[in-house]
């Protein structure tokens, strides 16, 4: 992002969450360049109650009316929108929706550069650029993504700035709470709510709890105050549901000293505001993509075997909301009302193990290199899943970003032990299959250099590819762990590049050759984690012998 | 349904036909693609 007078225009159709999410990517893209033009394409009903935040970040903004485009000539109000876009003279269009919608837009729109999804000339979608990319084949795929959207997002821009953090709100006596979400699997039972309030209540005398939400979640609000064990406490509690304008409400977050929800846009609105959060994530929130932005927020999250699981999962017993317990919610929170943080020991003291042993509890921060991540406050081992997220962070860093991300060995349980242990073949496969796809891909491009090529021998190397490529995706099948590269790598060989065979056989050498080194670094770390582990064991024994 | 769009249906229909034969779409043709993408996705959520 060297051109200082170029333009960025940035489309997010998605809803008010996403939208948030997007100006924490944008907001200190200003700061390395000054001269850069940013414009913002949205929805009107998802967008235009945070216009009082956009205006701080945006140059020029066009927000979508819902009835925009109705009647007889339908394209007029298009040809107009896309008049009044043309005027921004867009040196790069970014889609940050991922959605056919936005994708037809950015077809629709002129620019040198077009990012993220967007129609092609048969009616298809192309997704542009590796961040992108990386959204479609493992965000959109499965639950191994380890950043936060909004470092997606800063990638997909380009944004080499870490975000400044809005300074805290220590003041107050107010904590707010949004007890509501999208979706019935993303939210506890109206009990539990009210169990937390009385005891937020009960224990601190001087402050007093707002719940906020829309309007449709008015009688949920009222079901929650009508528990019994709350009248006495009316006086000190507040319903502003649908009352309040995104900019009070927002306001209103920045007066109080702690926000606790369910994941949701008011989260992203308090970590805007500078209000420290405690997010309890439930159904199929994934914690890292969705959390609020900032350090020293925190997350709670079950341990329940199917979480998180996809919006489109049958469920009806909801057990994850069940392994979060209103117990150990009130201790948190009554320690973040205490002292702003939470003490792991001091929960072990208070809280019973059964408790414990269900939830997961998170702190956010940052890595040196300015992305977000969520620190697990409990020292147990990490998940199956986090701990390949781990690896999965390093690799795609170094590949996609050049950044070296410094992690320490993740300690080791026996299970997760033998999970690698069963890992590792896999790779050593999918290393063994890149690099006879390598081996072909030479071979074809050797065939073409000379004067006169065997057409029959090009064909016979071409099927040889062919047959490497079903292969890599059995071995995802076999080893779900490592769809998230071999996903990622097909998309890419789907949409190569080359005007003749000899461009197209280059690409996928190149393709193959990534494909190789990622499996040999995620090999590599794989083994030296497995080493430091036996160190550590060898280590705690003798000192054991020894005593 | 409204005259509009039934109208777009119908354009619609038509496209999907040209998409299916891989016939290159002009301008106006994503012009519609995007409008019913849109009005579906609202129709969809109100």
């Amino acid at each position: 992002m060297s051109n200082k007078n170029s333009s960025i225009t940035v489309i997010q159709l998605t809803r008010i969450g996403d939208i948030l999410q997007t100006i924490w990517a944008v907001k200190d893209i200003k700061t390395s360049n000054p001269g850069l033009k940013l414009n913002f394409i949205a929805r009107d009903r998802f967008a235009s109650g945070l216009m009082f935040l956009l205006d701080k970040y945006f140059d020029n903004i066009y927000l979508i009316k819902e009835d925009e485009f109705q009647g007889e000539d339908l394209k007029e109000g298009l040809d107009n929108l896309l008049l009044k876009v043309k005027s921004w003279e867009t040196s790069v269009i970014v889609n940050l929706s991922f959605s056919k919608t936005s994708g037809f837009l950015t077809r629709l729109i002129e620019a040198d550069f077009k990012l993220g999804l967007c129609a092609n000339e048969v009616g298809g979608m192309d997704v542009n650029g590796s961040w992108s990319e990386y959204v479609y084949s493992t965000v959109m795929r499965g639950p191994l993504n380890a950043f936060s959207l909004v470092d997606i997002f800063r990638f997909i821009l380009g944004s080499k700035e870490k975000a400044s953090i809005p300074e805290r709100n220590l003041g107050g006596s107010e904590v707010i709470v949004h007890p509501f979400a999208s979706q019935e699997r993303k939210m506890w039972s109206s009990s539990k709510w009210s169990e937390i309030i009385f005891k937020i209540l009960k224990k601190n005398e001087s402050v007093s709890v707002v719940v906020v939400g829309g309007k449709s979640d008015t009688d949920r609000a009222k079901q929650i105050l009508s528990n019994p064990l709350l009248e006495k406490y009316s006086n000190r509690i507040n319903i502003e549901c649908g009352s309040l304008s995104f900019e009070e409400l927002y306001n209103r977050l920045g007066k109080a000293f702690l926000f606790c929800g369910h994941d949701s846009m008011v989260g992203h609105l308090a970590s805007l505001a500078g209000t420290q959060t405690l997010t309890l994530s439930l159904g199929s929130v994934r914690p890292i993509e969705s959390s609020p932005y900032g350090i020293n927020n925190y997350v709670l999250s079950p341990k329940t075997s199917c979480f998180p699981c996809f919006p489109t999962d049958a469920c009806d017993s909801y057990k994850c909301h069940n392994d979060l317990s209103y117990q150990l919610v009130s201790e948190c929170l009554q320690q973040l009302i205490d002292t702003s943080s939470i003490d792991f020991s001091e929960i072990k003291q208070n809280i019973s193990p059964m408790h414990l042993s269900t939830a997961d509890l998170f702190q956010s921060s940052f890595s040196s290199n300015g992305i977000y991540q969520l620190d697990r406050v409990s020292n147990e081992n990490q998940s199956t899943q986090d701990f390949y997220k781990v690896f999965y962070k390093i690799v795609w860093l170094f590949m996609l970003e050049d950044i070296e991300q410094i992690a320490g060995y993740p300690s080791l349980n026996k299970n997760l032990e033998e999970s690698i242990n069963s890992v590792k073949p896999n790779i050593r496969q999918l290393f063994e299959l890149a690099e006879f796809g390598k081996k072909y891909s030479k071979f074809i491009l050797e065939e073409l250099s000379k004067d006169k090529p065997d057409i029959e021998y090009i064909k016979s190397c071409g099927d040889k590819i062919a047959e490497i490529d079903e292969m890599q995706v059995l071995v995802g099948k076999a080893c779900p762990i490592l769809n998230p590269i071999i996903d990622f790598y097909n998309l890419k060989k789907s949409k190569m590049n080359g005007g003749n065979l000899v461009e197209l056989c280059s690409s996928s050498y190149e393709i193959y050759q990534s494909i190789a080194s990622f499996a040999d670094i995620f090999h590599e770390l794989i083994e030296k984690t497995l080493n430091e582990n036996k160190i550590k064991i060898r280590t705690t024994s003798m000192k054991e012998a020894k005593e | 349904m409204e005259d509009f769009r039934k109208k777009l249906h119908e354009e619609v229909d038509s496209l999907n036909k040209k998409i299916e034969n891989g016939t290159p779409l002009n301008e106006e043709d994503h012009k519609i693609l995007f409008l019913n993408s849109f009005l579906n996705e609202e129709a969809s959520e109100q």
